[in-house]
């Protein structure tokens, strides 16, 4: 049975599509898919979407948005369209991530030690000099397992042959497990029966492979770590994750003033009993609020003493701090030779080819075809600061001009993907839109990697932006066996 | 062990969603009893803003006390700290932060709460047969809630800290329902008569769910004293005070550093214990002033508590 002739216009020309694309490889897998969705109408095909709505809105995820100078909770945008990738494609793609994150490890460990790749001249010390992610206090601490990134999330996005490649690692704090464990929840309530007839590999082992990552870490013997996940507060964009996770591994979820360092360097918490020795902390901090002691003295989210704790080694912390070293988009152009020279193996996930404007030649390049390129400052998250050349207007590109122009070093270009797309459902019906996939690694005395990972979607037509704060969605991943399907493709 | 600021968090969950019930059913009961009254009654609908203690905020807002401004203030106003919307608001803030210690489905049925709250509340104020509908639904939802808790939550100091957070507030609300007198809503010629005055009382009953439980116990007519003793002193009616106060000292048996409040309890159900049904109820102004005894020793517990459990290096103010 081929695809059915309709989902053909899911397609755009010039674009790969996650689910009408691979058609040979592909198909069994998605003719099924295809199927359920082709025998529903577009009424029933609302009706499911106002099922997952109110999902949702009861089971209450929301993100939290800035607007103005105030907060504000908005329900999860979620599509009921899962994103299909093949397991055979899948187990590629995971050793790649786990060679990127044990050399990026590696790195860091080098970074803030003998600085070995420096002097071998395989990375330029000025680019160490100016990160703004590099922190001296971190200088001489060797944290258990040579591991500063235990919870990564690498950006992956699909090129229109089809390419997988690595958008960016978030080496510190990433966000966004959370909603691939609850878009999986939500899809098994909506739709039922596409899970009847195939295998597609669950996600919810995270939070047990989180909590023994964590657990891994306990520098002080005892059986029973306690383990407390960190947290800015209820006004944090993230609670909801940092809330979920806690619940799921049964730690407690701890701000800044509910933590105390005595004169020991021991960490505690405040309990009803009195002081409570704490051993790992799963910090949704960043660097410059964990300690005012080191960093920003005006803090009020972090704990004072922490970083003279850690150091002592009385506390671990998850991500250690300075992580971040190895996450600035200037180093993301060294992470090839960087996965060559610590592990003497080709990167199995390409980078987004990339020019740095440090370089001269490149930064030429990059100003005279900035129209056809998409230039990022080097140390911004979340889309901020970024232009889009094919969509921006000419006062953009002369802003941005000035600014390259000012600090290039601050500043790289990529070619603008042609960014895959998967079928979602619109006002107008199944349409293609653009998705990128956030996959999360973990790594301690062991490596693991999501099945899959979170799905975001550009909601907008045309759009590319996938963050949440600027109209992105999310979908269900889901990684299937076309193998495992029987003759009939169900379960005895 | 449970953090501080936690058991805090539980603590006014537990007050605030009691306090949202309980404010429904005693709006509720009050409706109810209205339809009873003479036609030529002249109701008092600003005793409900007395019983709540809350007189000085509504004259601050409010000219007139009728029955759609006093309700409105109730159910509605946030300028109200004790109305409906505030207490289901503030239940919600404090649960927000305890979440992940709570069975999910009591986070779903209080976002259920919280939603039908939204979209029912409003024509709920003018019409009674509405006003009704709403409460029952809204005192049922809170319910369900508190069932997601009785049901599915382990016994540890979360639920001691809820509890006894519910308790407090129980005990608080159904001393002061009792406080209810409606001696001044009936015309001169109907005044004393027992119809009447057993009226009010069942009315008390009714607002507490205890009326068949009453009538169980204590068999017969609804009369003052009886109502007086059942609502104190019965210790299998989870409504009475001594009920109420001696699960809270229970609760507080089950945490750690709790001779203080145990003390403190201990001394208030004494107090409870030494009451004379028949002298309260013969006498407003002796009921009047033990209810506002038993108010200020349920403020002195919960200060002891937050002394002794919740408070941080940089003191804290819940705000009540």
């Amino acid at each position: 049975m081929g695809v059915p002739r309709a989902f053909n216009t899911l397609k755009m020309a010039g674009f790969y599509d996650e689910l009408v694309s691979p058609a040979q490889r592909n198909e069994p897998v998605s003719s099924r898919i295809l199927k359920v969705l082709s025998q529903l109408s577009q009424d029933e095909l609302d009706q499911r979407r106002e099922a997952a709505e109110l999902a949702i809105r009861t089971m209450g995820i929301s993100f939290t948005v800035y607007s103005e100078g105030s907060t504000i909770d908005r329900a999860w945008p979620f599509d009921i369209i899962p994103r299909v990738i093949l397991l055979e494609e899948w187990q590629r793609i995971e050793r790649g991530l786990k060679q990127r994150v044990t050399a990026l490890n590696h790195f860091i460990s080098d970074v803030y030690a003998k600085q070995q790749i420096i002097a071998d001249g395989v990375f330029p010390a000025w680019v160490l000099e100016k990160s703004v992610n590099f922190r001296p206090e971190c200088v001489g601490v060797e944290p258990a397992f040579g591991v500063w990134s235990h919870i990564c999330g690498s950006d992956l996005v699909r090129g229109k042959d089809g390419t997988m490649y690595v958008l960016e690692d978030n080496l510190r704090v990433p966000s966004g497990v959370s909603y691939m464990l609850e878009n999986r929840a939500i899809m098994k309530r909506i739709f039922p029966e596409l899970f009847e007839h195939q295998d597609i590999h669950p996600v919810g082992e995270y939070p047990g492979q989180l909590h023994a990552t964590l657990s891994a870490l306990n520098p002080n013997g005892s059986h029973h770590p306690t383990i407390v996940l960190l947290t800015p507060g209820i006004y944090n964009s993230a609670y909801f994750e940092h809330s979920y996770l806690a619940q799921q591994m049964g730690i407690d979820l701890v701000e800044g003033s509910d933590l105390v360092v005595q004169d020991d360097d021991c960490v505690y918490m405040r309990t009803i009993g009195g002081l409570q020795r704490v051993d790992v902390i799963y910090r949704r901090i960043d660097d410059l609020f964990l300690d005012p002691e080191v960093f920003r003295p005006d803090s009020a989210l972090g704990v004072p003493g922490l970083m003279r704790a850690w150091r002592a080694g009385k506390v671990a912390l998850a991500n250690a701090p300075g992580a971040g070293v190895a996450d600035d988009k200037v180093v993301y152009a060294f992470v090839p030779d960087i996965i060559r020279y610590y592990l003497g193996e080709e990167p199995i996930i390409p980078n987004v080819p990339t020019w740095q404007c440090a370089k001269p030649d490149d930064c030429d390049y990059v100003l005279e075809n900035i129209a056809d390129l998409v230039i990022k400052p080097a140390n911004e998250s979340g889309g901020y600061g970024l232009l889009i050349g094919p969509h921006s207007s000419a006062a953009q590109r002369k802003k941005t001009i000035a600014q390259v122009r000012q600090d290039p070093r601050n500043w790289i270009a990529q070619p603008c993907l042609n960014l895959s797309t998967t079928p979602t459902l619109t006002p107008k019906g199944l349409a293609p839109r653009h998705v990128d996939l956030r996959p999360f690694i973990l790594s301690a005395d062991r490596q693991y990697v999501t099945n899959g990972g979170l799905t975001r979607v550009a909601l907008k037509e045309g759009s590319l932006v996938v963050n949440s704060s600027q109209g992105g969605g999310s979908k269900d991943t889901w990684i299937v066996d076309a193998h495992a399907l029987g003759e009939a493709g169900d379960r005895a | 062990m449970m953090l501080s600021r936690i058991a805090e968090k539980f603590y006014w969950f537990g007050r605030y969603l009691e306090r949202a019930e309980n404010t429904a059913r005693l709006l509720l009961s009050y409706s109810d009893m209205v339809l009873d009254l003479p036609l030529n009654s002249r109701v008092n609908w600003y005793q409900l803003v007395e019983i709540t203690g809350s007189q000085m905020t509504f004259e601050q807002h409010h000219r007139s006390a009728g029955e759609n401004v006093v309700l409105r203030y109730l159910i509605e106003e946030d300028i109200n700290s004790g109305s409906i919307h505030s207490s289901l608001k503030f239940a919600r803030e404090n649960l927000r932060t305890i979440r992940d210690r709570v069975p999910r489905e009591m986070v779903e049925s209080m976002n259920e709460l919280w939603a039908y709250f939204g979209t029912e509340s409003a024509g709920s104020v003018r019409r009674s047969a509405a006003r009704m509908r709403f409460l029952r639904g809204l005192i049922d939802r809170c319910q369900t809630v508190r069932g997601h808790v009785r049901g599915s939550m382990c016994r540890n100091e979360a639920f001691y800290f809820l509890a006894i957070g519910r308790m407090l507030e129980r005990t608080d609300m159904t001393t002061r329902i009792m406080d209810v007198r409606v001696d001044d809503l009936l015309p001169d010629e109907v005044d004393n008569l027992p119809a009447f005055d057993a009226l009010q009382w069942m009315s008390v009953l009714r607002s507490l769910s205890a009326y068949q439980m009453y009538q169980r116990e204590m068999h017969g007519q609804v009369k003052a004293s009886a109502v007086i003793e059942f609502l104190f002193l019965n210790d299998t009616f989870p409504r009475s005070v001594h009920y109420a106060l001696d699960s809270a000292r229970s609760c507080a048996q089950r945490l750690p550093r709790n001779t203080p409040v145990l003390e403190a309890l201990d001394q208030l159900l004494t107090h409870v214990g030494d009451f004379k049904a028949k002298l309260l109820a013969s006498d407003p102004g002796t009921l009047r002033e033990t209810i506002d005894d038993i108010q200020a020793e349920i403020s002195d517990i919960d200060r002891l508590l937050s002394h002794n459990y919740f408070l941080h290096d940089a003191a804290q103010n819940q705000q009540q």
